[in-house]
């Protein structure tokens, strides 16, 4: 070993080869094994992505197949919480919940023209009452329905007074509106399951006026009766 | 076997024989490096087809999702209805809150007007009571028997006037501790 190192064929080598494994190591080592982490990073989240987007297209696909209950959901969904006021749906909707409980001849206030914004402007506000004469126990079935029905609202106050023969009573409330806020779609796994129970616990006392199904047109004077 | 080669060829043919051992080693060294570099550049060419393909199923995955637009608008809706139900639904139980007034009245106490106010600015419940009762008595029961309510506090007799034949005319009111909760 002694005389091996007193050769110069041995330093000559060895620096040769030192030298290309060093090189190696700084020009092609180094930049290969940057690229081969970034491509595996890039593999690992396009799985990711795939992975998410073939679930979101699951969903989708399951949804595609059953169009009529989505589009009735929607329909449940935009009358719950419409995006526009829609004051005269909303006396629809409490004229129908009125003859449900047998108080027909109640009246129903609701503003056309006087929506409010609510304090984070998120929504807009229509106010609306409810009065008439109506006993106790039909005072609370009217409260218990307006909880669900199918436009969502908030009671703000109510007011009974003692008539002659039955209670003079008045319903304060709100109803809301506001445009839609999302676009896209999470895609979630149970959302059929979810909306549907949501949307089928609330009832609904009228149908939304279609002049595709009701009405009769066309008249030869019109201020004729 | 004796080696009666001299000392100096002895250690010269150990000198070379070691030499050669090592740039044997070398060699290899090398060749594992080249094998390594031609690994590593097999990998990468590996990784990035397997990108490009797993690239082309995103890009399929993203057309599939624009076909399906409508879909996920009309679900996008639902969806976002769903997240805000419980900020426009009523919460309280209005029908609950007259039944405990209810029960909570003395069987000679004779309501006149009770009124349940949501106050516009601090969004504070209120409940208002007014009667009439033969019994003046009946009328701090009453004011008692609310004050035991769970929601409810500050129950406070507001008046109390003595009409004709012996009959009280009082009011009530109260307000409610969950007032500002929806």
């Amino acid at each position: 070993m002694k005389h091996l190192t007193h050769n110069l064929y041995f330093w000559l080598a060895s620096l040769v080869v030192l030298g290309i494994a060093l090189i190696l190591g700084i020009f092609v080592y180094s930049p290969l094994f940057a690229q081969v982490n970034e491509s595996k990073r890039q593999s690992a989240e396009l799985d990711k992505q795939i992975a998410s987007q073939e679930q979101f297209m699951t969903t989708i696909q399951a949804l595609s197949r059953e169009p009529e209950t989505l589009q009735a959901l929607n329909e449940q969904a935009s009358l719950a919480l419409p995006s526009v006021p829609q004051p005269e749906i909303l006396q629809l909707q409490l004229e129908g919940l009125l003859k449900s409980v047998e108080l027909g001849n109640a009246t129903i206030d609701v503003p056309l023209s006087a929506a409010t914004q609510t304090k984070d402007s998120a929504a807009t506000v229509t106010r609306f009452s409810i009065t008439g004469s109506m006993s106790f126990a039909q005072t609370k079935t009217l409260l218990i329905k307006l909880r669900t029905l199918n436009r969502w609202n908030k009671i703000s106050g109510v007011t009974i007074s003692k008539g002659e023969n039955i209670s003079q009573v008045t319903i304060q409330g709100e109803a809301f509106s506001r445009p839609a806020n999302q676009t896209t779609f999470s895609g979630g796994r149970d959302f059929l399951t979810q909306a549907t129970k949501l949307f089928s616990s609330y009832d609904s006392y009228t149908t939304i006026p279609d002049i595709k199904k009701e009405g009769t047109f066309g008249k030869d004077n019109p201020f004729g009766p | 076997m004796l080696n009666l080669l001299p000392p100096e060829i002895k250690q010269r043919q150990r000198t070379k024989s070691l030499f050669y051992s090592l740039t044997s080693i070398y060699v290899i060294i090398l060749v594992l490096l080249g094998l390594g570099v031609a690994g590593l550049t097999t990998w990468k060419f590996v990784l990035q087809t397997e990108i490009s393909s797993k690239q082309s199923r995103v890009d399929q995955l993203s057309s599939q999702r624009q076909g399906k637009k409508e879909v996920i608008a009309q679900a996008a809706f639902i969806e976002d209805r769903m997240k805000v139900a419980k900020q426009f639904q009523e919460s309280r139980q209005w029908e609950t809150m007259l039944n405990t007034v209810a029960e909570a009245t003395p069987v000679d106490v004779e309501l006149t007007k009770l009124a349940l106010t949501t106050a516009e600015s601090t969004k504070t419940l209120t409940l208002s009571v007014a009667g009439t009762t033969n019994n003046r008595r009946s009328i701090v029961l009453f004011r008692d028997k609310l004050a035991t309510i769970e929601n409810l506090s500050t129950v406070a007799i507001q008046s109390i006037t003595e009409g004709p034949d012996r009959q009280f005319i009082f009011s009530l009111e109260a307000t409610y501790k969950d007032a500002k909760k929806s």
